[in-house]
């Protein structure tokens, strides 16, 4: 080791500021209620000069970080439903190694260019939320849910008949109950419209590996609007499908050498952090306020991103 | 919650930590390591991408595996361990997966045995 070397300096002070933009990153997507890895990688490939295959890369392993530390917890509570998640999974890791073997094979201008697109999507998907719950009276930020931190979908909680409405319902075994702890009492569920959600999971699968980001701006809406599953049970499951998904994805970029732990590392660190302390503000900050900043950057980033894509 | 997905859920836990412990450890002795000119490659290469491949990945590459195939095997073995108790169509799906996933993850185990050989 050469001591005080300047290129040593500058990657230490790269791998610095990563860690402490991811460390904010963290914080805001908790509050914000949506999945780190979908702010992750806008974030960085708009303003930090890495090449977008890695911060694809590094965004698949902050999402399946975050998706797999929470696992156990929402497995342990019986809200994350392993019947329903495997499934779907195997139909979003195929569509997710397709997605990130077109990903890296595709010119960087046109991944930008997705990109750029996913982000502006993205931030009306943040707005519309922020608007919805702003109409529905959602202010008051303990109502918000710890389990639906990768991303909301449809505000909705009806618990229903459990018995399956269809052959492969039927077949897998595809309804229950859990017990939800707010109101103390068993919720019950059945799932619909299957083979539908695997379809268009094999879809997700493949944007979430393509721009490697989490899937679960994705996987929520489809799991409580396409198959009807209660929204806590629907964020939770959504978490067990992110896991396989990001996986099945991370191995090619892997194979590929497009995951570079000196970007990983901090990265990792940063997110980690900041979840924790964004987890302990969730009852302080009103939700609104920051889905407003995050629509307001993510914007920014989609129009720079897209602006550098076609110049 | 049945006691296969209580066992899988911790394999879960556990993996996620030994996972990151490894990256933190290759991490910190790739970076203590590390001179000059493998730094300015290091940071030059996030720029220019995967084209230049000056550094070389084979050691990170297995560290970074662990994050992958950790939780991989406990996807599996969650499958398994619900196909097993349930004894029904279950394990044929399981089955199904595990072949399929397998199969998916050969590219990988490739580049990395072709590495480390």
């Amino acid at each position: 080791m050469s001591g005080f070397d300047p290129a040593q300096l500058e990657l230490y002070a790269a791998m610095l500021s990563l860690l402490a933009v991811c460390f904010a990153i963290g914080i805001v997507a908790v509050m914000a209620g949506v999945g780190g890895g979908v702010l992750f990688v806008p974030l960085i490939s708009a303003f930090f000069a890495i090449h977008v295959d890695y911060v694809r890369g590094a965004g698949l392993m902050v999402a399946l970080v975050g998706a797999i530390a929470a696992a156990p917890h929402l497995l342990k509570t019986g809200l994350s439903e392993p019947r329903v998640s495997v499934p779907l999974a195997l139909a979003g890791s195929i569509g997710s190694v397709v997605g990130a073997r077109l990903g890296l094979a595709v010119p960087t201008d046109v991944i930008l260019l997705i990109l750029g697109v996913f982000m502006v999507l993205v931030a009306i998907q943040t707005g519309l939320t922020a608007f919805r719950d702003r109409g529905a009276g959602a202010n008051d930020p303990t109502r918000r849910e710890p389990e639906a931190n990768h991303d909301d979908g449809p505000r909705r909680e009806s618990p229903r008949e459990a018995e399956p409405v269809g052959f492969l319902e039927g077949l897998l075994g595809l309804s229950g109950s859990y017990h939800d702890p707010r109101l103390n009492r068993e919720v019950s569920w059945s799932a619909r419209r299957t083979a539908i959600a695997a379809v268009l999971f094999v879809g997700i699968g493949a944007i979430g590996g393509m721009l490697g980001v989490g899937a679960g701006w994705a996987n929520v809406p489809v799991l409580a609007s396409v198959m009807t599953l209660p929204l806590k049970m629907a964020a939770a499951t959504s978490g067990l499908v992110i896991v396989a998904n990001s996986s099945a994805a991370a191995w090619v970029y892997v194979a590929e050498g497009a995951i570079r732990p000196m970007i990983v590392l901090p990265s990792l660190i940063g997110m980690i952090g900041g979840t924790r302390i964004g987890a302990r503000l969730l009852g302080r900050v009103q939700p609104q306020v920051v889905r407003i900043l995050v629509v307001v950057v993510l914007t920014v980033a989609g129009i720079r991103t897209l602006i550098g894509a076609l110049g | 919650m049945s006691p296969s997905s209580r066992f899988f859920s911790r394999i879960l836990g556990i993996g996620l930590t030994l996972a990151a412990v490894a990256l933190l450890a290759v991490g910190t002795i790739w970076l203590v390591a590390a001179d000059g000119a493998t730094a300015a490659a290091e940071k030059e290469q996030w720029t220019t991408g995967r084209s230049d491949g000056a550094v070389t990945r084979t050691v990170a590459d297995v560290a970074v595996a662990l994050f992958v195939v950790i939780p991989l095997v406990a996807y599996l073995g969650l499958a398994w361990g619900f196909a097993v108790e349930r004894r029904s169509v279950h394990l044929v799906l399981a089955l199904v997966q595990i072949v399929l996933l397998a199969a998916l993850g050969l590219p990988l185990l490739w580049t990395l045995g072709m590495g480390l050989l």
